[in-house]
């Protein structure tokens, strides 16, 4: 009795060690990590695509701080660099910018550099205090980097 | 005896715990498979490239290749996109090439998967010699027929 109970004791262990492992697998697995960084990308890709064509001049200052808040590396210093500028030319303007995303995918993520490109389809309206507002649809490939705080854009390359 | 009961007991409810807790199996595995992904893109490509190319000297060809890769929905918006190409093409002489500037895989599971392609366009009428190119971007769906991926769904975005 005792040993069939011993039997069974045995059993029940491995098997609670095996769903243990199976359960550890499906949350940790490379597999797993890796399409929740694709989907952080993508998401992260489309709202910072978005943000980098908004503006509005009555909040210039506000709207072009953010658009240095979302990027990093070589985009990031051009953007810091001509802030100023841009505050400017945007309030003497009056330009009122905005940017609606149709859709987006990953087309390359490497999560052990910290690199992603991304394909963004954007529909961007902007008017001016001239003339009628224009609306144009971009296709923008966007390459992100991971740093301290989250991925960011280092550049945007719109294809024409 | 109390002991093997009160093992059995707790490796039970462990099991029990670990199962009802298990994240469901990754739905999306763009990317992450590696070998479709390259895949379906590959074949996408090729699908767009050949369906949009167009030679007023070969029409047969564009047809074919349409009818290999096209079905369904994206087929039928097709012959609604190419119906004026077509009409035009003789009289102009036209030839149309269609490139792929750029393609991701958004959604892959695994007979399904649908696609961002930036396409540009560049028609050429041989008749007068003019040009002209245009860009556009599409939504694609596609599906694993057991033996190739085909084009299910089209739409201009």
């Amino acid at each position: 009795m005792s040993r069939v109970l011993a039997v069974i004791a045995l059993l029940a262990v491995l098997g609670a060690g095996w769903s243990g492992w199976t359960w550890w697998q499906s949350s940790h697995s490379d597999v797993v990590t890796y399409g929740q960084a694709r989907d952080l990308v993508l998401t992260t890709a489309s709202d910072q695509i978005k943000t980098l064509n908004t503006v509005d001049y009555r909040q210039a200052e506000e709207d072009l701080t953010r658009w240095q808040r979302v990027t990093t590396g070589n985009l990031l210093t051009q953007l810091t660099n001509q802030h100023d500028s841009d505050v400017n030319s945007t309030k003497s303007q009056k330009t009122v910018s905005t940017a609606k995303i149709i859709d987006a995918a990953v087309s390359t993520l490497d999560t052990r550099a910290g690199t992603a490109t991304v394909l963004v389809a954007v529909e961007v309206t902007i008017s001016q205090a001239d003339g009628q507002p224009s609306v144009r649809k971009n296709r923008v490939d966007a390459v992100l980097s991971r740093i301290e705080d989250g991925w960011k854009t280092g550049t945007v390359e719109v294809i024409e | 005896m109390k002991a093997a009961i009160a093992v059995i007991v707790v490796a039970l409810a462990a099991t029990a715990w670990f199962l009802l807790n298990q994240a469901p199996p990754m739905a999306n595995t763009a990317l992450a498979d590696t070998a479709t992904t390259s895949q379906v893109e590959a074949q996408v490509k090729s699908a767009i490239e050949n369906s949009f190319s167009y030679d007023y000297t070969d029409t047969a060809r564009t047809e074919k290749a349409a009818r290999s890769v096209l079905v369904g929905d994206a087929m039928r918006e097709y012959e609604q996109l190419f119906t004026k190409v077509r009409t035009q093409a003789a009289q102009q002489q036209l030839v149309l090439v269609s490139t792929v500037r750029a393609i991701a895989v958004r959604e892959l599971s695994q007979a399904d998967a649908t696609l961002l392609v930036f396409v540009d366009q560049q028609a050429v009428r041989t008749g007068d010699n003019g040009n002209t190119s245009t860009s556009a971007q599409l939504g694609v769906v596609a599906h694993w027929s057991g033996t190739a991926w085909q084009v299910t769904g089209l739409t201009v975005l």
